[in-house]
C-alpha cells in the first residue's frame, strides 16, 4: 500500500461519500427515518469532534456537548430576542462557542487530567442552572420556542423533509474533512505527541497550553454549527440538551466508535441513534441495554467498532500477502 | 535457606536484559553483586522478587521454583526486596511504614519483636519514628527502607544500591549496620557500586556484565581489589 | 442564621462522606468512580425496601443493617465488573470513567424500572425537633451532624492504625513498594471499594431520612462531591473533609441570601477562583 495508492483510495472514498450523501435523502422514504437521519448526522458531528480532544489530545473535556447546546441557545436568543438575521446567527453561535471553548480551556487546562473532567462536568451543570434561572431570556425549563426556520433564497428548509438532511450531511462532510486534515497536520501530530509523552514534547518546543487551547477551540467549531442548525430544525432550544443522558449517549458514540479514528464515532453515532430509537418501546430498559453494550464493547473491543473494521482489514491483507508469498 | 538461580532470562517487553544468568546464595551468607550500570543487576532483583516476569529459567528457593510467581507470593516465601532509592511512603510516619513492613502473614504477629530488633540496629529510626518518611534525609531513608524490609522477617533480604548517593560517613555507618543485619542470620544479596563495601561485607561476589555472571569470586581474598577494578574497567573499555 | 449553619453542617457531613469514598478509591486505585452517586441511591433504596411495609417491612434498624451489608457486596461487585478488568491498562482512567458512567446508567434505570419514579421516604432514626443555641432543627439533622464526624474519624483511624488501612494508604503512595511488602493489592482494592460503597450507602440512608428517595437522588450529591474533591484535592482525606464543609456552608449561605438559582453560579465561581490560585485544590498534591 503505497502513499499514492492510499491517496487515491481516500479520494475515491470521499467521492463515494458525497455520492451517498446526495442519494440517501432521496431513498429514505418516511419522515421518521429522515428525522432520525438528521439527528444521527448532527450527533455524528458532535461525537467525531469530541474525538479530537478526547482521543487525539487526551483531554477529558466533559463540556463538549454543552458547547453543542449553547450554540443552539445563542442562535435561539439571537434570532428571537435580538432579531439577528438567520445564517448570521449560525456564525454568531460559532464565535460565541469558540470563545467559550477558549475560556474553558484556559481555565481548566491548568488542572490535571481527572480534574478537567470534573470541572467541565460541573460547568455543564452550571449552564443548566443558569439557563433555567433566566426564564425571561431562555424560556427556563421549557426552552425557547420559535427559532425561525432556515431559508435559502426564499426557500424554507423546513418545508421539505429532505432539506435539513442535505444540510446536515454537508456539515458532516465539511467537519470530517476539517478534522482529517487537522489530525494529519503538524498541529495534529503535536497534540498526539503531547498526549503520549508530554515532557518530551514540551522539551522539543511544543507549547502544551497553546496547542490544547487550540484543540478545544477547533473541536467546538463544527459542533457549534450543528447545534445552531439543531435549534433551527427543532424550532426550539431546550435545556434537555444538557442532560446527563445525552452527554453519556454522545460519549458512548465517541468511545464505542473508537477514539483517535474520527470515522469510528461517526459510525457509532449512526448506529446508536438508530438503536436508541428502535428500542424506544422498551422504555427505561433500553438504557440498561445500552449500558451493558457499552461495557461489553469496552471490554472486548477496546479500540471501538472502527478497530474491528481495521482488524478485519489487517487480517485480510495478511491473508493476501500470505497467498502471494506462498 | 538456599537460592539457586539457573539460566534466568527476563527483560522488558521485547528487550531482553538477562541472558541466561545463574548464581546461588547459601544459607546465612551475604552475596555481593556489582558491575556496570544497565547490565541487569536491578533487573535480576526485580525478576526474583516477581516485579518482572521471567521468560525462562529457574529461581529455586528452598527447593521451590518461584520463577513467575507474583510479588505477593515471593514475599510470602520470605524473600524481601528493598528497591533502589525507594521514596518509601512519603506521607506515612516511620513507625507506620515499619509496621506495614510486617504485613506478611508470618511476620505480622511478631511485629513488636521485629520493631525492637530494627531499632537496635538503626537507633536513628527510633528517634525519627513519628516523622513522615518524606522528611527523612537520604541516609535515614535508606535505613528506614532496610528496616521496613527487615520487619518482614525475611530469610533472604535483597538490597539494591543501599549506599547510592550517600556521603562517605553515612555510607560507612550504613555498611556497619548492614553487617549487623547479616549477623542476625538473614541471608543477603547486596547490589552496589561500591566494591569496597561489598568486599568488606560479602564473602562471595558476582560481577554481572551484559546480563550474565562474568566473574564468580568465591573467596574475596582470591582476587585483589585492583584486579577487580582492572577487570571492571578493562572490559568496559 | 442558625438554620443556615445547621443546613450547612448537615450537607457538609453528607458531602464529606460521599467525597471521602471517591477520594479513597482515587488514591488507592487511581480511578474515578462515576457510579458513586448510584451507590448512594442503592443504599437508600436497600434500607427502604427492607424497612418499609411496601417492601419487607422489617423495620428501620433491620433496613439500615441490611443496607450496610448490601453496600459492601454492591461495592465489590461493581469493582469486579466495572473496574478490575481495566486496572493497569493504558487508558484506565478514561475507560473506568466510561464503564462507571455506564454502570450508573444501568443501575439508575434498573431502580426506575423496579421501584418507579414516585418519591419515597425513609423513616427517621430519631424524630422530633431539638433546639440548640436558639436554633430549632430536626433531631435527625443533629444525628447526622454528630454521626458523620464520628464515622469520618473512624475512617481516619482505620486508615491510620489497621493493617488494611495502612495497606490502602501504601498502595496510594507507592504502589511498587507496597507490592514488595507482600501487600495483597487485589484484596486491598476490594476492601477500598467496599469501604467507599459503605460510605456512599450511609450517606444515602441519611439523605433518605431527611429528604426523599428517588432513582436519581444520587446525581446532585455526586456533582457536589465533584466540586468538593476538586476543591479539597483528590487523595487528601483532610482536604476533602474540610472542603466538604466549606462548600456546604457556602451553598447554604448562598441559597438563603441569594436564592437557589444563583447558588450553582456562586459555587462554581468560588471553585474557579480557588483553582486559579491553587490548581491542585486546597490541600491537594501535585503528584499522585
Amino acid at each position: 500500500m503505497t502513499p499514492a495508492r492510499n491517496k487515491r483510495i481516500e479520494i475515491g472514498l470521499w467521492i463515494a461519500a458525497i455520492a451517498v450523501a446526495l442519494v440517501l435523502p432521496q431513498m429514505l422514504g418516511t419522515g421518521v427515518w429522515r428525522n432520525l437521519a438528521v439527528l444521527a448526522i448532527l450527533f455524528a458531528v458532535v461525537a467525531s469532534n469530541w474525538d479530537l480532544t478526547l482521543g487525539y489530545a487526551g483531554i477529558f473535556n466533559f463540556a463538549h456537548v454543552a458547547f453543542f447546546g449553547i450554540a443552539g441557545y445563542v442562535s435561539a436568543i439571537a434570532t428571537i430576542h435580538l432579531g439577528v438575521p438567520i445564517w448570521l446567527d449560525v456564525g454568531l453561535a460559532v464565535v460565541v462557542v469558540g470563545a467559550l471553548a477558549a475560556l474553558t480551556a484556559v481555565l481548566a487546562l491548568r488542572l490535571r487530567g481527572i480534574y478537567v473532567a470534573l470541572v467541565t462536568f460541573a460547568f455543564v451543570q452550571l449552564c443548566v442552572a443558569l439557563i433555567i434561572s433566566q426564564k425571561a431570556l431562555t424560556g427556563g425549563a421549557v426552552g425557547l420556542v420559535g427559532v425561525p426556520d432556515l431559508e435559502l433564497f426564499g426557500f424554507r428548509l423546513g418545508s421539505d423533509g429532505r432539506s435539513y438532511f442535505y444540510l446536515a450531511e454537508a456539515v458532516l462532510l465539511a467537519s470530517t474533512f476539517f478534522l482529517r486534515r487537522l489530525v494529519r497536520s503538524d498541529f495534529g501530530l503535536s497534540l498526539v505527541a503531547l498526549r503520549d509523552n508530554e515532557h518530551y514534547a514540551i522539551s522539543r518546543g511544543i507549547s502544551a497550553t497553546r496547542q490544547r487551547v487550540l484543540a478545544m477551540v477547533a473541536s467546538s467549531l463544527f459542533p457549534a454549527v450543528a447545534g445552531s442548525i439543531y435549534a433551527h430544525y427543532l424550532i426550539v432550544a431546550s435545556p434537555d440538551i444538557f442532560s446527563f443522558s445525552l452527554t453519556t449517549l454522545i460519549l458512548s458514540m465517541t468511545l464505542l466508535g473508537g477514539t483517535s479514528t474520527i470515522f469510528g464515532p461517526i459510525l457509532a453515532a449512526i448506529v446508536l441513534t438508530v438503536v436508541t430509537e428502535q428500542l424506544a418501546s422498551f422504555g427505561v430498559i433500553r438504557f440498561m441495554i445500552i449500558a451493558v453494550l457499552i461495557v461489553l464493547t469496552l471490554r472486548f473491543l477496546p479500540g471501538g467498532i472502527w478497530s474491528f473494521g481495521e482488524r478485519i482489514a489487517a487480517w485480510r491483507s495478511r491473508a493476501q500477502t500470505q497467498e502471494t508469498t506462498s | 535457606m538456599r537460592l539457586d538461580v539457573s539460566n534466568l532470562r527476563s527483560g522488558y517487553g521485547r528487550v531482553e536484559v538477562l541472558h541466561g544468568l545463574s548464581f546461588s546464595v547459601d544459607s546465612g551468607t551475604a552475596v555481593g553483586l556489582f558491575g556496570p550500570n544497565g547490565h541487569g543487576k536491578t533487573t535480576l532483583l526485580r525478576t526474583i522478587s516477581g516485579l518482572v516476569p521471567a521468560t525462562t529459567g529457574k529461581i529455586v528457593f528452598d527447593g521451590k521454583d518461584i520463577a513467575g510467581a507474583n510479588a505477593e507470593a515471593v514475599v510470602d516465601c520470605g524473600i524481601v526486596h528493598v528497591a533502589q532509592a525507594s521514596t518509601l511512603f512519603p506521607r506515612m510516619t516511620v513507625l507506620e511504614a515499619l509496621t506495614l513492613g510486617a504485613y506478611r502473614k508470618a511476620a505480622w504477629p511478631h511485629r513488636r519483636t521485629s520493631l525492637k530488633k530494627v531499632f537496635s540496629i538503626f537507633p536513628r529510626l527510633a528517634e525519627r519514628r513519628s516523622q513522615h518518611c518524606r522528611t527523612l534525609s537520604g541516609g535515614e531513608r535508606q535505613m528506614a527502607a532496610i528496616g521496613v524490609g527487615l520487619m518482614g522477617m525475611p530469610r533472604l533480604l535483597m538490597l539494591d544500591e543501599p549506599t547510592l548517593g550517600l556521603a562517605p560517613k553515612i555510607r560507612q555507618e550504613l555498611a556497619r549496620q548492614i553487617g549487623l543485619v547479616a549477623q542476625t542470620g538473614v541471608s543477603l544479596i547486596v547490589v552496589d557500586q561500591d566494591v569496597d563495601l561489598l568486599l568488606g561485607l560479602c564473602p562471595r561476589l558476582y560481577l554481572i556484565e551484559k546480563g550474565i555472571v562474568a566473574l564468580d569470586i568465591q573467596d574475596r581474598n582470591e582476587l585483589k581489589h585492583q584486579d577487580i577494578i582492572q577487570r571492571y574497567f578493562g572490559s568496559a573499555a | 442564621m442558625g438554620s443556615v449553619i445547621v443546613a450547612g453542617l448537615v450537607s457538609g457531613s453528607i458531602y464529606a462522606l460521599i467525597a471521602s469514598g471517591l477520594s479513597l478509591v482515587w488514591g488507592a486505585l487511581g480511578v474515578f468512580n462515576f457510579a458513586h452517586g448510584v451507590l448512594l441511591m442503592m443504599g437508600a433504596f436497600a434500607a427502604w425496601w427492607v424497612s418499609d411495609p411496601a417492601g419487607l417491612g422489617l423495620g428501620l434498624f433491620a433496613g439500615i443493617a441490611a443496607s450496610l451489608i448490601f453496600m459492601l457486596a454492591a461495592g465489590s461487585i461493581l469493582y469486579a465488573l466495572l473496574v478490575r478488568p481495566w486496572i493497569g491498562t493504558p487508558a484506565a482512567e478514561l475507560t473506568v470513567i466510561m464503564t462507571t458512567i455506564a454502570g450508573a446508567m444501568f443501575l439508575e434505570n434498573l431502580a426506575l424500572y423496579t421501584f418507579g419514579a414516585r418519591l419515597k421516604a425513609l423513616d427517621q432514626i430519631v424524630t422530633g425537633t431539638v433546639t440548640i443555641a436558639g436554633t430549632a432543627m430536626h433531631a435527625q439533622n443533629l444525628l447526622v451532624i454528630i454521626l458523620a464526624p464520628v464515622l469520618l474519624c473512624s475512617l481516619a483511624l482505620f486508615l491510620k492504625l489497621s493493617k488494611h488501612g495502612l495497606a490502602i494508604r501504601a498502595i496510594a503512595q507507592n504502589s511498587e513498594a507496597a507490592r514488595l511488602l507482600g501487600i495483597k493489592v487485589e484484596r486491598t482494592y476490594f476492601i477500598t471499594f467496599g469501604v467507599s460503597a459503605l460510605l456512599a450507602g450511609i450517606a444515602g440512608v441519611m439523605i433518605g431520612g431527611l429528604f426523599n428517595i428517588t432513582p436519581s437522588m444520587g446525581n446532585d450529591p455526586l456533582l457536589r462531591a465533584f466540586l468538593v474533591v476538586v476543591f479539597g484535592g483528590l487523595g487528601s482525606l483532610p482536604g476533602t473533609i474540610i472542603a466538604a464543609y466549606v462548600i456546604a456552608l457556602i451553598e447554604a449561605t448562598s441559597s438563603y441570601y441569594i436564592g437557589i438559582y444563583w447558588t450553582p453560579v456562586v459555587l462554581f465561581s468560588v471553585l474557579i477562583a480557588i483553582l486559579l490560585l491553587r490548581p491542585n485544590g486546597l490541600l491537594g498534591r501535585s503528584s499522585s
